[in-house]
């Protein structure tokens, strides 16, 4: 990489960083550390291919994506151990707010495992198909539809406050 | 739930995060660590977390390109590095059984598909060769990506891969670096090669010389006469051959480390009766002989020391019956193709568990075997693909797509690596 590169390579970075850092947080459930590390290493394999990409941030996300299904297979046992206790919550959801509610879901969120975090946010934040979800995971449209129904299922599971909200699968 | 409330609920709580100032320069001072490290020592490789020791060196070149060694400026040094990704998870399964050829990385227990090639049959010059397209693992995207090399063959641990490029035989070698996708350093041979395998702590490789290529058809390779010769012990029903249809002409020991081939080694291919065209020399599993494989069931294989003179087995040798041979644990052995096969106990011969499959391939742990399992109810044993089984014949998991012939040309054929 030469110094004209480096300069490109340091401007993407500084125009990107909230957004991937944003992506990160979400994939590891709202850990900053983790975020960072997540971040940092994808960006270190986009740099070994710097100026061979013709998207560099859609390469930095596919890499945040798997990387961190990745990783949390690493640990599954520990944290699916982790979240195995279904968090206290009010008993009913008479009177709960939305502001409360968006606490409640985004408790449930953090207890949803990587790979079920990153088919949410690349379908209900990106608003992405589902075969282009299924691209970026390098899984298939059919994997990509059942972890979506699961992950929804698993929030209302942890979060019953959520369980009679009318749910509303997006479909491509 | 809406997906309203999912979207802001997201959206809202990823804003939360606290955005530090010096992304890129942690990203390239990562960059430059492997870059500028200069001392020697070795690397244990990912396999870590399976359990499985493995030492790949970090081969670093001035300049990274695909300019020859001796262009770059002095030779190349050996670089002493963290653990590569220590945090990468041994995962465990891996199956990809909807795409053939495979799209996203196979793997089970302490091995994966580090690479496949798909094949075709070519003329040249009259004369039928086999032509092999390769597909390398990406442990990034944890896909595979297709080549342009004549071969490849990827280290223990994933990290590293020799390659060489089309029209084989050829005169250099290729340090392939699996994270950067580049080639690191070249190595230059005089005697043209065809094959390379990496030793088992993976900081050499025994590079195979031919006269021609390795990977003429059978038919059209023509024979050639071996020297009359008597067999070393009379009553050995191992007579030496009389023909021969290699072009294999001997091997060089590469090390990795400088980079360089040291001396060649000539091997007269007469010395062991193998009818093959491509007889590749590998490593014994010790690593410290050269052995070459023989094509003859339950025939020993033969072994040279370094310098290319025939040696006795090193000890403890077992004649293995299947690619998976020995456990990691060193108690079970893996028998010969089935269906069904069967895996016995080394010290007494003791069957301890069939399993429903075609030919077992490598060991994923001291209790499971990668094998080449057969779909439905094998009504055809080349209706076949990878599978996960126990030794007792239970759990069997499917890792791949059952290729309708696996002996078609354009089928895809796996190559399965220590991870």
């Amino acid at each position: 990489m030469d110094a004209a590169e480096e300069r490109r390579f340091r401007e993407f970075v500084s125009a990107r960083a909230p957004a991937l850092m944003r992506l990160a947080y979400l994939l590891t459930g709202g850990d900053q550390h983790s975020a960072e590390d997540l971040v940092q290493t994808a960006l270190a394999k986009v740099v070994t291919r710097w100026g061979r990409l013709d998207e560099p941030e859609a390469y930095v996300r596919q890499v945040m994506y798997r990387q961190q299904i990745s990783w949390w297979r690493l640990a599954r046992r520990r944290r699916e151990t982790s979240v195995a206790d279904v968090p206290e919550h009010p008993s009913g959801r008479a009177g709960t707010h939305e502001a409360e509610l968006r606490m409640i879901l985004r408790r449930a969120l953090a207890r949803l495992t990587p790979r079920q975090r990153a088919v949410l946010v690349l379908r209900y934040l990106d608003d992405l198909p589902e075969d282009e979800v299924a691209r970026i995971l390098g899984c298939s449209v059919g994997t990509v539809r059942s972890t979506a129904h699961r992950s929804l299922a698993r929030l209302r599971t942890t979060a019953p406050e959520l369980a009679d909200l009318r749910l509303s699968e997006v479909t491509s | 739930m809406t997906p309203r409330i999912l979207k802001e609920t997201l959206s809202e709580w990823s804003r939360e995060v606290h955005i530090p100032a010096d992304l890129a320069d942690r990203a390239l001072r990562r960059r430059s660590r492997l870059r500028l490290t200069r001392f020697a020592g070795v690397v244990a490789c990912a396999a870590v977390v399976a359990a499985v020791a493995l030492l790949v060196p970090l081969v670093v070149v001035p300049l990274l390109g695909k300019a020859p060694v001796s262009q770059v400026g002095g030779p190349p040094v050996v670089v002493r590095v963290e653990p590569y990704r220590p945090t990468t998870p041994a995962q465990d399964v891996l199956a990809d059984t909807e795409n053939s050829p495979p799209k996203t990385m196979i793997a089970a227990g302490r091995v994966a598909v580090s690479a496949y090639y798909t094949w075709r049959r070519r003329t040249v010059d009259g004369r039928e060769a086999m032509d092999r397209t390769w597909y390398l693992l990406d442990q990034v995207t944890e896909s595979y990506e297709k080549t342009e090399w004549g071969w490849v063959e990827v280290a223990p641990g994933l990290r590293w891969a020799a390659v060489l490029e089309r029209e084989l035989p050829v005169r250099r070698i290729g340090i392939f670096d699996m994270e950067t996708r580049r080639v690191r350093a070249w190595v230059p041979v005089d005697h043209p090669v065809g094959g390379v395998a990496w030793s088992p702590d993976g900081t050499r490789l025994v590079a195979t010389a031919y006269d021609e290529s390795p990977d003429l058809d059978m038919s059209s390779a023509g024979e050639r006469q071996c020297p009359a010769r008597v067999a070393a012990t009379p009553g050995d029903p191992r007579q030496p051959p009389q023909t021969i249809s290699t072009s294999r002409t001997g091997f060089y020991v590469v090390d990795v480390a400088t980079a360089t081939a040291g001396d060649f080694h000539a091997v007269d291919p007469c010395l062991t009766d193998n009818s093959n065209v491509r007889r590749d020399f590998r490593w014994s599993d010790d690593g410290t002989l050269v052995r070459e494989a023989s094509n003859i069931w339950k025939r020993p294989d033969a072994f040279y020391d370094l310098d290319g003179r025939p040696h006795d087995a090193p000890a403890g040798y077992v004649v293995t019956e299947s690619k998976a041979g020995v456990s990691p644990d060193g108690t079970l052995l893996a028998g010969p193709d089935g269906l069904p096969t069967k895996v016995t106990e080394l010290s007494t011969g003791k069957v301890v568990g069939r399993q429903r499959v075609l030919q077992l391939l490598a060991w994923a742990d001291d209790r499971r075997l990668v094998a080449l399992g057969c779909a439905d109810t094998c009504g055809s044993e080349f209706h076949n693909g990878l599978v996960l089984v126990g030794v007792d014949g239970e759990d069997m998991v499917q890792l791949s797509v059952y290729r309708k012939n696996a002996q078609e040309p354009g089928t895809w054929q796996a190559v399965l690596t220590p991870r």
